[in-house]
């Protein structure tokens, strides 16, 4: 990680936990959360959703984190990525927070760091390829975007 | 850094490199085709072909031309002496034999190599091409040409800038040009000017004249640095039969930009040592001598450029018609919403705007979809050229007849299905043309003949590649699926042919025993198998050993937009293709459970005595795993009985018959929604491996909804088609001694029945919208003003029983608009062939049966458009008159219901007709009596419709007598197979004009 430079990281919640990816990856946040089912598609992918006429593959991050699947409310938003993360994607939250401005430094490689907490979700989002961040009030764990639809796409 | 000014230049320059190789692409294909045909028509005399030469040799001079001031100097070379071979050509000195058109076509290889590759063009070797082309030049030129050949001659203007020609060209040109004149241009000049694009001048001046030879004033680089600000000299030294006073208008320039030359003036300068050196060193000697190895080079040619043969795909040509049309409706699409805003509030307004609305969108999409829209021949193209040099190649006689090239296909369809096509053609010459020599020991002519036919059914596109060669030998396609180990001897055994043909298809399948170096590289049929399945397409293919072998492609018309059926499961909807889709069957009360049967693990359908295995959709989809016995023994044990645990037992079951290539199978679906056009959006890339859908689509209320892959599902849910065929053929051996028919009410009292195939469809109408004209009435349907008939308007029955919603019966096989009006739809039902005649009868009647006690009155639908609208059919009696003797027709039908049927359609045209219950009986029939015509059925006992005529046209005195097959089934292939066996004609049984019209043109 460059020492100095700022990260923006946009930040949402999954339970207690907090969560991140960075700005320049995310497209939009979207409210809709009308699913089309897939079956017979992997357990993570909550189904498609049409957003302005065009289809996305959504994925539920809960069930990515090995998390027990959690009804959608009125807090939870579709994050969507730009297409240089992926083809048409996005993930399913529990709520959306701040955007938050971290200074690389301050990112530490997962790979070095021992900080995921010992639950199994905590183990399978570190590897999402992500960095994890102390803050003054707890744990932002940033995850590599286009790590998530990889996740996927491994034969089932 | 001032990025935009340095940019503008840039793209000024390749949008001129656009233009340059679009145009002399298209040169190119044009120039390939012609040469094919000079060769082919090779005994023509020279002032038949000169027009051909001469179009050849023009649209290599403006390629020249063009090259020449883009500086692309191998192009130039290149063309220069392909140029001066078709001018030899033009003159008769060189005749236009195979030689001569091989060292052509392989010029013209290696300059669509050079327009496929601009950016290297001056590194690629020319030099194999160019020496060929130089040798016949040599070789053909008497000793003085050849002298001429290498004087050089100078040619200055009054700035002293010049020109090198030698002599030969020279004394060439001035035989058809009177003047000679340099030009000297601005290009920047003349484009800000008048908009005169390089290639536009080049083109208008090669309209009057020659162009010798150009020169730019800058060096291509500097051309692509900055072109626009400095003026860009392109000295041009032209040809031509303008004289002196009109030159100035002609080339658009000013006196003072013109200068004549006085060919007395010109002297030699120099002996021309050498020609133009290649860049490099000549490559392998293998790359382009002439006879030699063309796999060598294809591939090669092939990666260097990654376009290949699908040639120049960002730019698109349309027709000014359609851009106008499109103008026309983004227009009116402007007005429409401008008045929409005007009257929202208007409730009524509203609703007739946003069926404007709806109309103008539909149009607009449907013109925007023509836009995509590009003919087959741009591929067919191609082919001749394929054979001929593959039939060179493995010293075959092939000829190569295409049909359809008229035929549209949306553009990215076109060039996916190129290299499936090409590698289909090779084939055909590889594996499936047989030498002359083999060729003439069986008996065949020992030109080999490859058809490659196109045409639209059934809303698709259909493409079939067929050759006269040795088939598919089926023993040792049985020996190598079973040394691959991909079917066990078991498994064979149980097969029909056409499945075992099918096996060609699987993956790695090969028979030809050495891997040939044309078609067979361990790539086969497969290739072609997933690239139809791509395209949402399908394959076929059939093959008589020792005859012939024909591979059928299906193609929708284009990827977008597809017809669907909307079905629903849960509470989500599924689209499934109409192509894919047969019928609906609804099944209620106790047939829900009665009628799904078993077949050991397997749920079936008795559908018509056919078994239909059956899949529950609401099944398939909850289970991720492909089903196994044990899933499928499952399932029907769940749905055998209404369940005990309360839940209430469903009134109805809906499901849909379904096909893909030759097999059905029944989708159960928890709802039927209705037809939709639905645009297609392809699954996700990290779904593609869920077999059971082809892609997805938003419907109107901005959900998404999933397309079924109907072959997907019969995978998943692991039906045996083959397990059920036995079965299959019981029933169709006891089939066919009753027919299924409409039974409908019209008045109070009378009971009518109409066959089901003569039905196009029911609609249920609102009578008030039915409007009256003079003494007719009509009703809008699909846009289309239909005329209605009520039953007692041609015959004395009850009047029609006035209901709100009646329905309206829509019949097959009428051109015009046409309903007849019906109050209320009793029912389905299987009614008896044969129908009583002798009861009660009425002009407009086939005859009367008993269905459910009651007498019911079977209408001849044509009859009654006969007494209701006379002109109709008057027309076609003009167009096709029947003939003015009395003629006598032959009549071989087994079924009485068709034998009757047809009768009277023939007899209404004064035919005397004659009927015969099989073949057998048929021929005996004219072993004793005359006829002048032969109507047969084609499915029919002791001796089919195909025998028959077979038989009849063993006899020398039967060989001429027309002939038609009537049949129940309208496909290509019984088309084909009919004509094989010496019909005429072929004609949808129940088509009553189509079959008049038919029977007329032949006897006529």
């Amino acid at each position: 990680m460059h020492n100095g430079e700022i990260r923006q990281i946009c930040t949402f919640g999954i339970d207690d936990r907090r969560l991140g990816v960075a700005i320049l990856d995310v497209k939009e946040i979207n409210t809709d959360t009308e699913f089309t089912p897939i079956f017979h598609a992997p357990r993570e992918v909550k189904g498609y959703v049409n957003i302005r006429g065009q289809i996305h593959l959504i994925l539920d991050l809960r069930l990515i984190m090995d998390l027990p699947e959690k009804p959608v409310d009125e807090e939870s938003r579709l994050v969507l990525f730009k297409p240089a993360v992926g083809e048409n994607f996005g993930i399913l939250v529990d709520r959306i927070g701040d955007v938050m401005e971290i200074p690389g430094e301050k990112i530490e490689d997962r790979r070095k760091a021992d900080a995921g907490a010992p639950g199994t979700g905590d183990r399978r989002t570190l590897e999402m390829g992500s960095g994890v961040c102390k803050l003054e009030d707890g744990l932002l764990i940033i995850l590599e975007a286009k790590q998530l639809l990889k996740h996927i796409e491994k034969p089932v | 850094m001032d990025s935009s000014r340095t940019s503008a230049p840039e793209e000024s320059f390749s949008d001129l490199q656009d233009e340059f190789l679009v145009e002399a692409r298209e040169h190119v294909e044009k120039v390939e085709t012609r040469l094919l045909e000079l060769e082919k028509n090779a005994h023509q005399t020279p002032e038949d072909r000169t027009e051909s030469i001469a179009d050849v040799f023009r649209a290599i001079h403006s390629i020249k031309g063009a090259a020449g001031f883009m500086g692309y100097a191998n192009i130039t070379d290149l063309s220069h002496v392909m140029e001066t071979v078709l001018q030899m050509m033009r003159t008769g000195d060189i005749p236009p034999e195979t030689r001569v058109i091989d060292a052509l076509l392989a010029g013209l290889d290696a300059l669509r190599g050079l327009l496929d590759d601009l950016d290297g063009e001056s590194e690629r070797n020319i030099a194999p091409a160019w020496d060929r082309l130089a040798a016949i030049i040599d070789e053909t030129s008497s000793d003085a040409a050849k002298t001429e050949m290498n004087i050089q001659v100078r040619i200055t203007d009054d700035c002293g800038e010049g020109f090198e020609v030698d002599q030969f060209t020279l004394n060439q040109i001035r035989k058809a040009h009177d003047h000679l004149y340099f030009l000297h241009y601005d290009l920047n000049e003349l484009q800000s000017r008048s908009g005169t694009t390089p290639v536009i001048l080049v083109r208008r001046l090669l309209e009057r004249g020659t162009i010798l030879d150009t020169r730019i004033e800058t060096d291509a680089s500097a051309l692509k640095e900055d072109l626009s600000a400095t003026p860009l000299v392109y000295r041009v030294l032209y040809a031509t039969e303008i004289g002196p006073d009109a030159i100035e208008t002609a080339a658009g320039l000013g006196r003072d930009r013109i200068t004549a030359i006085d060919p007395s003036s010109l002297v030699p300068t120099r002996d021309r040592a050498d020609r133009p050196e290649p860049v490099e060193a000549p490559l392998a000697d293998a790359e382009c001598a002439p006879g030699e190895n063309l796999e060598a080079t294809r591939p090669a040619a092939a990666s260097e450029t990654p376009t290949g043969f699908h040639g120049c795909t960002e730019t698109i040509r349309v027709k000014v018609d359609i851009l106008d049309r499109l103008m026309e409706l983004a227009g009116e699409l402007v007005l429409v919403r401008n008045q929409q805003m005007i009257s929202a509030e208007d409730a009524a307004a509203a609703r007739s705007i946003s069926q404007r609305l709806d109309i103008v969108t539909t149009e607009l999409q449907e013109t925007i979809m023509r836009t995509r829209m590009q003919p087959l021949g741009n591929v067919f193209a191609k082919l001749p050229r394929i054979v001929r040099d593959l039939s060179g190649k493995l010293q075959k006689e092939i000829d190569i007849a295409i049909s359809g090239s008229e035929v549209e296909l949306d553009k990215t369809l076109l060039e996916t299905l190129t290299d499936p096509l090409i590698h289909l053609i090779r084939n055909c010459c590889d594996h499936g043309i047989e030498g002359p020599e083999q060729r003439k020991a069986a008996g065949k002519p020992r030109e080999g003949q490859i058809q490659v036919t196109a045409y639209h059914e059934a809303g698709q596109i259909n493409l079939r590649i067929e050759d006269d060669g040795q088939g598919v030998d089926l023993a040792a396609l049985r020996r190598t699926v079973l040394a691959r180990g991909l079917k066990t001897d078991e498994e064979l055994a149980r097969m029909t042919e056409k499945e075992m043909l099918h096996l060609i298809f699987l993956p790695g399948f090969s028979t030809r025993e050495s891997v040939s170096n044309v078609s067979g590289r361990g790539v086969g049929m497969d290739v072609v198998k997933s690239a139809m399945d791509g395209l949402g397409g399908s394959v076929d293919i059939d093959a008589v050993q020792g005859k012939r072998t024909a591979i059928h492609l299906r193609l929708p018309l284009t990827l977008a937009i597809i017809p669907c059926l909307i079905v629903s499961s849960g509470d989500q909807r599924y689209a499934i293709p109409q192509v894919n889709l047969v019928e609906l069957v609804c099944l209620y009360d106790d047939d829900v459970f009665t009628r799904i049967e078993r077949a050991e693990d397997q749920e079936v359908f008795r559908l018509r005595d056919r078994l239909l295995p059956m899949v529950r959709l609401r099944e398939a989809l909850k289970r991720p795993e492909p089903f196994t016995r044990t899933t499928r023994r499952e399932i029907a044990d769940a749905h055998r009985a209404p369940s005990t645990d309360g839940t209430p037992a469903p009134e109805s079951l809906h499901f849909a018959v379904v096909k893909f290539g030759a097999r059905r199978f029944g989708l159960i679906v928890d709802g039927v929604l209705g037809a939709e056009e639905i645009v297609v959006k392809p699954m996700h890339s990290a779904m593609k491996s869920l077999d059971i859908y082809s892609g997805a689509t938003v419907m109107g209320d901005g959900r998404v909804a999933l397309i079924l892959d109907v072959e997907g599902v019969a995978r998943h849910a692991g039906i045996r088609f083959s397990g059920l065929r036995e079965t299959e053929t019981d029933a169709a051996a006891q089939k066919d001694d009753t027919q299924t028919v409409l039974l409908f009410k019209s008045g109070d009292r009378e009971r009518f029945a109409v066959t089901l195939p003569l039905i196009r469809r029911i609609e249920k109408i609102d009578a008030a919208r039915i409007e009256t004209i003079g003494d007719k009435q009509y009703i809008t349907i699909d846009g289309v003003s239909t005329l209605i008939l009520r039953m007692a308007d041609v015959m004395t029955v009850s009047p029609f029983a006035a209901v709100d919603e009646p329905f309206l019966l829509l019949p097959k096989h009428i051109k015009r608009p046409f309903g007849i009006l019906v109050s209320s739809i009793v029912d389905i039902a299987d009614a008896p062939l044969t129908l009583n005649t002798d009861g009660y009868m009425a002009d407009g009647l086939l005859g009367t049966a008993i269905i459910d006690d009651k007498t019911t009155l079977f209408i001849d639908i044509f009859r009654l458009i006969e007494l209701a609208e006379p002109e109709w059919f008057a027309e076609r009696r003009k167009q096709a008159p029947p003939p003015e003797v009395k003629k006598r027709v032959l009549l071989a039908e087994d079924t009485a219901f068709f034998r009757q049927l047809v009768k009277g359609y023939l007899e209404s045209d004064g035919y005397t007709v004659a009927t015969a219950e099989d073949g057998k009986e048929a021929l005996q029939h004219l072993n004793v009596a005359d006829c002048d015509l032969i109507v047969s059925d084609l499915e029919m006992p002791v001796l089919n419709g195909w025998r028959f005529m077979e038989r009849v046209r063993r006899e020398p005195r039967w060989s001429n007598l027309p002939a038609v097959a009537l049949t129940a089934l309208d496909s290509e292939a019984d088309r084909q197979s009919a004509r094989e066996a010496g019909f005429d004609a072929y004609v949808i049984k129940i088509d009553r004009e189509e079959l008049l019209t038919t029977i007329s043109k032949l006897i006529t």
